[in-house]
């Protein structure tokens, strides 16, 4: 890459400056989604085909069209959840490369070249891989000792019920929460690995620094972006058009709804990977005061008392 | 007895469906031209088996001390020289027993093994101050060996038609740890099935007697029950009957609860349960038992009975008691719930159930209500014919449910609204071919046909007819015979007579065939063609326009008319009714435009049908919907994102 054309780093990095590339990320989600979705869909609706009006058939009140193309397709949806399985496991392992690009683009001033995005993206996808691998394993490992301690807690109060579900409730939500802290810090780590140009352990201690001196700010600035991302999706599937009768308006109505949560929620989450970038900057350890330069020696002259 | 909350699970699937609402499947809209009256209903049954006990709980022991006397009169028109007795808690012995024994157990019904195994122990049987008949009773059940459900008890002298004998009872019931309706779990009792129950005598002479089958249930003759439950004084009791006098000793509490006209008595324990009430059509006095923290859905369970009792009352007879106690068992003791018993019933289910889009409380409470009917009143033999209670009263629930909550009656999730009928398909189509549904407890292979079979096909069986040939009709027959045999103990052959009378001589044939002969159908559009007529060369003068057919299909020996829409490619629907008396036809289209596609039975009144997929033809099917793909991929991308790097 020619040194010119890579563009500066940017130290208060914004999403809302990048729009190519959340929408990049978006694409990847929507393609990733639609993928994924593809053998269900044309599973579930093989029994309405030759009906008139296709699939919009399947929601008419009562359901009974709905539950007779499931039974029909009992045989095929476990065919259908290892294809689309298997496509969202390969999603997530590539997911790293996009990712990595989203990361080196919002760092940089100004519109990145794709082939520096690309070089960057390349370069960084170990680092990232291994970091979400571990990052799910630690997730994993969080949940399950936060379930073991808390069903001992909760064997050790043997609540009634409704007692009893309420605090498996909150137990859920203490170990979602849990999850939830590993992944920022995972985030945080990504961040460093690909803004801060660091490899996997100095990536992660730096991201445990951030997380130690700003811990507050990262959750929250993680949580509420979270929060109106999840919102969004709550909202578009709540105000969703019936597929009862579908018309072309309505189509695009729901396609509308939808891909704009999703797009909303690509967009919260490329805004809070800036915002832990703007955080790794500004937990950045000091700089090593440099040594002072000694003074040029004098020169010589005769009778110095140097000597 | 239905098991709780399997609606919401065989619901669980339509998560794959998102929401929608619109166009309305069109129910068929007739008059109601047919009256149903309560005139010359029998008030209350001759009594032949008449029980005066008395039950002391030891929680303790967990055991029941029975003594008593049960006043029997021979109603049949042939001498009796020995009684058949069934000891029902000897299934819960050992492994042994043909209830234990039965390899699908656990698959349906709850099961499993107990903790603390159940028995019954018979000290006295006698005639009344007179010699203990007991010791020359049978053993075992009839040809086997490990069961003790079944047992003749020869008699010192023949029992003339009309003759009445009075028996003394004394007896133990150890309860199981809770299994299966009976027994006791965390201090909370469910006491069905405990006393030593006198097999029914049917008018022939020949006594209605079985061994105790996973898959069977009860069947005796109709009685007064006088019976006095003695439990520590903590204790909150309910029980079939009207509570009479409660006297308080040495910390117990005797209270008496009388029941006429019933075949069976049950009761609860448990000093934990709180309560309410409320007075039901008929002024019967409505009491909810029920767990603390259960209040929502203690309030759920009441107003469904209130309306069950309304509007069954209406369909097949007021509800003759003056009492109803509903009784919602505590976590840990599920396999007390769904069960019904005369002037009691027991539902079940989480807390939180009445905050969810599955109105399961309602569904459970709403059929074992209707068991009141079928099967207390409508006294059938569960054992014989299994169908006659649990199908025809899920085709109660079915139509009670549909009064009560439209086309949502099994689950409203984001305005996709799923119906019984729909649910009851599943089971009722897929084991269409492994058995008659008109056939004995213990003939069904699984409990997977049983529940299929017994239940959901005869739910849609009746639902079918119904949609075929009228709704009112079919309430009609079913009301009629419900009340024409009232505590009679009627037959499949009533049931058909009763079809017969009410909706006509076809509709019976096809209900025989579905019971009795495992008929089926399959409506199928086999295919459809139209032509230009002037692209034909039609001679001048001739009538112009596209003309073609489209041939139908019907497979199976069942046969029902339907309705066929023709659709052209302008848009215009024909709609023909074909009697579907051919296996096949090619009905004849004349349109302004090309045919494009045919549905036979659009509004899928034929519930029975085997595939729907095969019931439209068009000629361009889609293969894939856009719109289907997007709701799911918008589902997939929402929930990847929350895992995606």
């Amino acid at each position: 890459m020619t040194p010119d054309l890579v563009p500066p780093r940017d130290e208060s990095p914004a999403a809302h400056r990048h729009p190519g590339l959340v929408a990049f990320a978006y694409g990847y989600r929507a393609l990733v989604g639609i993928l994924v979705a593809l053998p269900a869909a044309a599973v579930i609706g093989a029994a309405t085909t030759s009906w008139p009006h296709g699939q919009s058939e399947l929601f008419a009140p009562g359901g009974v069209l709905l539950l007779e193309s499931l039974r029909l397709a009992r045989r095929g949806i476990p065919a259908a959840v290892y294809s689309g399985g298997a496509i969202a496991a390969v999603a997530l392992l590539a997911g790293v490369v996009p990712l990595g690009a989203l990361l080196a683009g919002l760092g940089r001033r100004g519109r990145a070249p794709l082939a520096f995005l690309a070089s960057l993206a390349a370069a960084h996808a170990g680092t990232l891989a291994l970091l979400f691998g571990l990052g799910a394993l630690a997730q994993g490992i969080v949940a399950a000792v936060a379930v073991l301690l808390g069903s001992k807690v909760l064997d050790l109060l043997a609540l009634a019920s409704p007692g009893d579900d309420l605090a498996f409730l909150a137990l859920f939500a203490v170990v979602l929460a849990l999850v939830c802290v590993v992944g920022v810090l995972r985030d945080l780590a990504a961040v460093a690995a690909v803004h801060g140009e660091l490899r996997f352990y100095l990536a992660a201690s730096r991201a445990l620094r951030t997380a130690r001196m700003a811990a507050g700010r990262a959750l929250g600035a993680w949580a509420w972006r979270s929060a109106l991302g999840l919102g969004g999706v709550v909202v578009a599937a709540g105000l969703s058009p019936s597929l009862a009768s579908t018309t072309t308006a309505r189509v695009l109505l729901g396609v509308a709804l939808h891909q704009g949560a999703i797009l909303g929620v690509t967009f919260a989450h490329a805004s809070w990977l800036a915002a832990a970038m703007r955080l790794h900057h500004a937990t950045e350890p000091e700089a090593p005061e440099a040594p002072e330069e000694p003074a040029p020696p004098a020169p010589a002259t005769a009778g110095s008392e140097s000597d | 007895m239905r098991r709780p909350l399997e609606i919401a699970a065989g619901l669980g699937l339509t998560w794959l469906a998102l929401q929608a609402s619109g166009t309305a499947i069109a129910a068929p809209t007739e008059p109601a031209p047919f009256a149903l009256d309560d005139s010359g209903m029998k008030t209350a049954a001759v009594p032949v088996a008449s029980y005066t006990l008395r039950a002391s709980l030891d929680p303790a022991k967990h055991t029941i001390d029975g003594k008593g006397t049960l006043l029997w009169r021979n109603a049949s028109s042939q001498p009796q020289r020995e009684v058949w007795v069934h000891l029902y808690l000897n299934a819960f012995k050992s492994e042994h027993t043909l209830f234990m024994r039965f390899p699908g157990a656990e698959s349906f019904r709850g099961g499993g093994t107990p903790a603390e195994w159940g028995n019954i122990t018979v000290k006295r049987l006698a005639i009344h101050d007179g010699e203990d008949l007991w010791a020359g009773a049978d053993k075992t059940s009839p040809g086997d060996p490990d069961d003790e459900t079944d047992i003749r008890v020869p008699l010192p002298a023949p029992v003339a038609p009309g003759e009445e004998v009075r028996f003394d009872l004394e007896f133990e019931a150890r309860l199981p740890t809770l299994l299966f309706r009976t027994g006791y779990s965390d201090g909370f009792y469910m006491v069905g099935q405990w006393f030593p129950k006198l097999a029914r005598l049917e008018p022939d002479g020949r006594w209605a007697h079985f061994a105790f089958h996973h898959l069977s249930e009860f069947y005796a003759d109709f009685g007064d029950y006088d019976v006095t439950v003695d439990t520590p004084a903590d204790m909150i009791v309910g029980a079939t009957g009207e509570p009479r006098e409660e006297v308080r000793e040495g910390g117990h509490v005797a209270r008496r609860f009388v029941a006429r006209s019933v075949h069976d008595f049950a009761f609860t324990a448990w000093s934990k349960f709180r309560e309410i009430t409320a007075v039901g059509a008929g002024n019967v006095a409505v009491r909810v038992l029920f767990p603390p923290g259960y209040d929502r859905a203690a309030a759920v369970e009441r107003d469904s009975v209130l309306f069950g009792l309304d509007h069954l009352g209406e369909a097949y007879g007021h509800y003759p008691y003056p009492t109803l106690t509903v009784v919602h068992p505590p976590p840990g003791a599920e396999e007390a719930g769904g069960m019904e018993y005369p002037t009691l019933i027991t539902t079940g289910g989480y807390w939180w159930l009445p905050w969810t889009a599955v109105p399961a409380l309602d569904i459970v409470t709403i059929h074992e209500l209707g068991h009141q009917w079928f099967y207390g009143l409508v006294a059938t033999d569960e054992h014989a014919f299994p169908f006659l209670d649990e199908g025809v009263n899920s085709y109660a629930e079915a139509e009670a449910m549909e009064a009560r909550a439209g086309a949502a009656s099994a689950a409203n999730i984001l305005g996709l609204r799923v119906s019984l009928d729909a649910v009851d398909r599943l089971g009722g189509v897929d084991t269409e071919r492994n058995a008659p549904v008109a056939q004995a407890a213990p003939d069904f292979a699984t409990g997977g046909d049983y529940g299929g079979l017994v239940y959901q096909r005869t739910a849609i069986l009746l639902r079918t007819l119904g949609n075929v040939y009228g709704a009112d009709r079919v309430r009609l027959a079913v009301g009629r015979y419900a009340r024409r045999y009232r505590f009679e103990h009627p037959g499949p052959e009533q049931l058909i007579e009763a079809f017969r009378d009410a909706v006509g001589e076809d509709a019976a044939t096809q209900l025989r065939a579905a019971l009795f002969d495992r008929a089926t159908v399959d409506y199928t559009v086999a295919d459809l063609t139209s032509t230009d007529a002037a692209e034909r060369g039609a001679p001048a003068g001739a009538v112009g326009g596209f003309h073609g057919s489209v041939l139908v299909r019907r497979r199976g020996a069942l046969r029902f008319p339907v309705d066929v829409d023709m659709m052209g490619e302008d848009g215009t629907v024909q709609r023909v009714r074909w009697d579907a008396a051919e296996s096949s036809a090619r009905l004849p289209y004349h349109g302004k435009s090309r045919l494009t596609a045919a549905v036979i039975d659009p509004e899928h009144r034929v519930l029975l049908d085997d595939d729907l997929s095969n019931n439209a033809r068009r000629l361009s099917p889609s293969r894939l919907s856009g719109a289907l793909l997007e709701r799911f991929a918008f589902a997939t991308s929402a929930a990847l994102s929350a895992v995606l790097p």
